[in-house]
């Protein structure tokens, strides 16, 4: 039986490669591997120019504060390390490599040889931490961090194969080729925990992926899929908390204060690897899509690859390009950086022209339909938010409960006026953080004098 | 590094797979918890000859020496214009002379910023300057681009079996996949000098208010046609008038003040064929023209354009119109024709014909219930049948235009009421005459839903109908006119802000005073 939760747009699937087998990209000529693809402190490079690296060896670590290693994807020479600016626009040290070819494995990498059953949840932590696993569904927070914050106060582990947003399947390919990395992580996760069952949460329109779970599952009490219908945005961690237990969790709170504690399904099967090959994040599963793509392909790429060789691995480009957009079309960011690299967080990238934007240039008015309120998976009332944010009516918004907006585009894409909602939420957020900020500052004054 | 890893899982094989007392375990799982089997993630390297690097010339590379050579390209002359040609026109941009990849020049992070994150001046801004300075970059760099224009470029025309056809449709199989990947090289003159850099959603609905405003004109077709029927031509005379002069009033103030002309958006015919719907078939012709007038100028443009009128245009219009009462009150029977072209014209019935004004007397009316739903009465020219607007209101519902909550609140509320204040011995006839009669299967279905003037959340459309409904029933009975459609709509026009602030749905994970929604077990 499918569950679902109130609120939610049914959109254009755009899953153009849910049949797309995951190629392994022909390794890069160089990658460039930011020390901050994560939320928390940059990493601290201990390579320098002309280090000879091995694919997999440690070149990054955060000794202080929240923060996760980082390894090479390749084996080869550093070139350089440099600052770029990410695509939020601040300066990231970033080690490029050049790849020699020979893929050489770091002696490093050895897998975990004690039974699960022996293994305690802080040698698992340990273990997550120093295989630099940060959250692979876009969130990008350090998964060893996650688990810590989190133990005891947990009773349901839930991995997120809801992929709900368009064009990605990468979550989609990898339940149906490699489900027992996912079921296997969930247990590793299970075992850290000390719980018993643990679900995996799957939309309804990935049915062969439900199929080949529940075939790989056989019955298992351990674990249990859990079929959700099909709407956008069921894989947002709060929808998804509601739909499989009903419980309700508000903006500003995290899953663990609800008892759920959320994974994406690639970062499962990155705890698996850890485990059993021992091997660090240095590549994930990447959806190469957009309507100026000749050939959207699943690709399984080496952390720091540049979108061009992705690009040109999937033929090339067939059209105009507009945006070139990290992540999916609803929540994705849209990258400056024709050069950008994929990160630990790039689930997909989507080349866009204008026609699959389709965007006015106007400057609409809102026609009160209601769409937007009847969309929003927060239960607010986007038309009044953007109104009230456009004419900065701080205090309205806030009244409003502007910061509960989760920011998933539900609103903006049911918009008909191509009322720019999202945007016009996001100004006033920022305002009224800036305006606390300096209240709180300017309180901290008075009270030292 | 292999041998090493081979052996481990070589023993993690042999590892004994244990029906242990372990409650993670369960016999028949097929991934055994205890051990960690052994399976291998797809990315595995199986030798060091894996990782060998492609012929595929990288893009640091800015020379296509590397290109296996074509037979087409001796034939190539440079012809920048073929390019041009060639470039889709469903872009946004103006067709650029293939420009090569600008990987060599330093990124204008700065201006591409700026693009990106104006948040207050809306997405024209973010549109139009990251517009903007690519036909700067386009001006600049075209003169430089020359010598490179010749060689990245000539590859694309000469390919006889792929005429660039880039704006073609997408397939699901690319038929000339073979021609892709030898042109592969030349596809960098498809990104643009600069990225837009915008706020998500990146994708759209393909809903606009245009398409919105024409599926609300199919659903008063039939209406419309009907009212032909029964009233003659002179009903489409009246409409095509208002309509023009709607659309055409809103030009020129919109044109007059110097703003975006939107009568494109299709929102001023909508207007346009309500208000004359509301009018009796024996106005002289000069009316609607001066109520469309007011509707669009006066209700609609001088409070801020749609979106932002306070009422609904063609209802305050209608009632506008009530200053000539004699006209407003001028019902002919069904099937008389009058002249559709003659600007007045004067008609010899009587003004009791409607079945409204008989009820208000608490007679039943001598029109029959059958000819009162299909709409064979006296009447305004767009009201009169129940069942042609009603087929109207699921074509609406289907393209999820309206919601079911406004007009079923309210038809129903003046249901209930008249059943239980009848006015009649017959108490059902009188109620039905009274749903069906008049004008309030239109005001119900197409004038308490316009947007604007209608409240957003469920609740607010609830008690907004049952409101219109209690104020209709009110002025029907106590009021002076027969019918009270129109000043009831208004009315609760006006409270439609109140009704959505009140009616604030609670956030999500709002409950208990805004802490979490139920305290976890484990805590």
């Amino acid at each position: 039986m499918a569950q679902t939760f109130r609120g939610g747009i049914h959109i254009d699937e755009h899953k153009n490669t849910r049949h797309c087998i995951i190629e392994k990209l022909p390794p890069p000529k160089s990658v460039a591997i930011p020390m901050s693809m994560h939320i928390g402190v940059p990493a601290e490079p201990i390579v320098k120019a002309g280090d000879r690296v091995d694919r997999g060896q440690l070149i990054a670590r955060v000794d202080k504060g929240l923060g996760i290693p980082h390894h090479a994807s390749v084996s080869g020479k550093v070139k350089e390390i440099v600052e770029k600016n990410s695509a939020t626009g601040q300066k990231v040290k970033t080690v490029v490599i050049e790849n020699d070819g020979e893929g050489r494995l770091s002696s490093e990498i050895h897998p975990w040889e004690k039974k699960l059953a022996d293994t305690t949840t802080e040698e698992i932590i340990e273990i997550v931490r120093a295989a630099g696993i940060s959250g692979m569904g876009g969130a990008t927070f350090p998964t060893y961090a996650k688990i810590q914050s989190a133990l005891g106060r947990v009773e349901h582990i839930i991995v997120n194969c809801a992929e709900c947003e368009p064009y990605i399947t990468a979550n989609h390919r990898l339940l149906l080729e490699n489900p027992d990395a996912v079921i296997n992580g969930l247990k590793i996760l299970l075992k850290a925990f000390s719980l018993r069952e643990g679900i995996i949460a799957v939309e309804d329109n990935k049915l062969d992926a439900i199929n080949k779970l529940e075939e790989r599952l056989a019955g298992s009490d351990i674990v249990k899929v859990r079929v959700l219908k099909t709407k956008y945005p069921q894989g947002d961690e709060r929808q998804l908390i509601y739909a499989l237990t009903g419980r309700e969790l508000p903006a500003g709170k995290l899953p663990a204060d609800v008892g759920c504690c959320v994974f994406n399904a690639e970062t499962c099967a990155a705890i698996f690897s850890a485990f059993v090959n021992g091997m660090p994040l240095i590549e994930r599963i990447v959806t190469v899509d957009g309507d100026c793509i000749v050939t959207p392909k699943n690709l399984l790429v080496p952390i720091g690859t540049s979108y061009l060789d992705l690009i040109e691995y999937c033929g090339g480009l067939k059209r105009d390009v507009k945006k070139i957009v990290s992540g999916g079309p609803m929540m994705g960011i849209a990258q400056w950086d024709k050069e950008g690299v994929v990160t630990k967080g790039t689930s997909a990238i989507l080349v866009l022209s204008a026609a699959a934007e389709n965007r006015f240039g106007l400057e609409p008015n809102c026609i009160h339909c209601g769409r937007c309120v009847r969309g929003c998976p927060m239960h607010l009332m986007p038309n009044y938010l953007a109104q009230f944010a456009r004419q900065e009516r701080l205090d309205e918004c806030e009244q409003f409960d502007v910061l509960s907006c989760v920011e998933c585009g539900s609103c903006s894409y049911s918009c008909p006026a191509h009322v720019p909602i999202v945007q016009y939420i996001r100004a006033a957020k920022g305002q009224i953080n800036d305006r606390k900020r300096a209240m709180a500052a300017a309180l901290n004054e008075s009270r030292k004098q | 590094m292999d041998d090493k890893r081979s052996r481990t899982n070589d023993e993690n094989n042999a590892a004994p797979a244990p029906t242990s007392p372990d409650d993670m375990s369960s016999g028949s799982d097929a991934a055994d918890a205890d051990t960690l089997p052994d399976i291998k993630l797809p990315d595995e390297p199986r030798s060091e000859t894996d990782d060998t690097l492609p012929d595929i010339p990288m893009p640091a590379e800015s020379d296509k020496a590397g290109e296996p050579p074509k037979s087409g390209e001796s034939k190539v002359s440079v012809k920048p214009e073929t390019n041009e040609a060639d470039k889709p026109p469903k872009s946004d941009k103006p067709p650029k002379a293939g420009e090569p990849p600008k990987s060599d020049k330093p990124v204008k992070s700065d201006k591409s910023e700026n693009a990106g994150t104006s948040d207050r001046s809306g997405k024209t801004d973010s549109g139009d300057s990251s517009d903007k300075s690519d036909k700067t970059d386009k001006s600049n760099t075209s003169d430089k681009s020359g010598k490179n224009e010749n060689t990245v470029t000539s590859d694309k025309p000469a390919n006889p079996d792929k005429p660039a056809k880039p704006d073609k449709p997408d397939k699901p199989a690319k038929p000339d996949k073979s021609d892709a990947r030898a042109d592969s090289s030349d596809w960098r003159h498809h990104l643009p000098p600069l990225l837009t850099v915008s706020p998500s959603p990146h994708i759209r609905t393909e809903d606009t208010t245009r398409s919105i405003m024409i599926d609300v004109c199919i659903a008063l077709m039939p209406a419309l046609i009907w009212a032909i029927f029964v009233f003659g031509f002179r009903a489409l005379t009246l409409t095509l008038i208002s309509v023009v002069f709607a659309v055409l009033s809103e030009f020129a103030y919109q044109k007059l003040t110097h703003r975006q002309v939107t009568i494109s958006d299709f929102s001023a015919v909508v207007t346009g064929i309500l208000l004359a719907f509301n009018l009796p078939v024996a106005l002289p012709l000069w009316m609607p023209a001066i109520g469309a007038i007011f509707a669009i100028i006066v209700v609609k443009q001088l409070f801020g354009g749609i979106g932002k009128n306070f009422v609904n245009p063609a209802l305050a219009a209608r009632v506008f119109l009530l200053a000539w009462p004699s006209h407003m009150s001028a019902f002919t029977s069904p099937g008389e024709k009058l002249s559709p072209i003659a600007i007045s014209v004067s008609s010899d019935a009587v003004a009791s014909a409607t079945p409204l004004a008989s009820l208000k007397n608490g007679t039943i009316p001598k029109t029959s219930l059958f000819d009162m739903i299909i709409g064979y009465e006296g009447g305004c020219i767009g009201e009169v049948s129940a069942l042609l607007l009603t087929a109207g209101f699921i074509y609406l519902l289907y393209r999820r235009i309206v919601t079911w909550h406004i007009p079923v609140a309210y038809i129903g509320t003046v249901l209930a009421l008249t059943i239980l204040f009848s006015k009649n011995s017959l108490t059902y006839d009188f109620a039905l005459g009274e749903i069906f009669s008049g004008g309030l299967f239109l005001g119900a279905i197409f004038m308490a839903t316009d947007y604007t003037t209608s409240p957003v959340t469920v609740t607010g459309r609830l008690i907004y109908g049952v409101g219109c409904g209690l104020l209709t029933v009110f002025i029907r009975y106590f009021g002076g006119y027969p019918e009270g459609v129109s000043f009831s709509i208004l009315i609760m026009n006006l409270l439609v802000w109140y009704l959505d602030r009140y009616t604030k749905p609670l956030k999500f994970g709002g409950a208990a005073n805004g802490k979490a929604g139920k305290e976890s077990d484990g805590k």
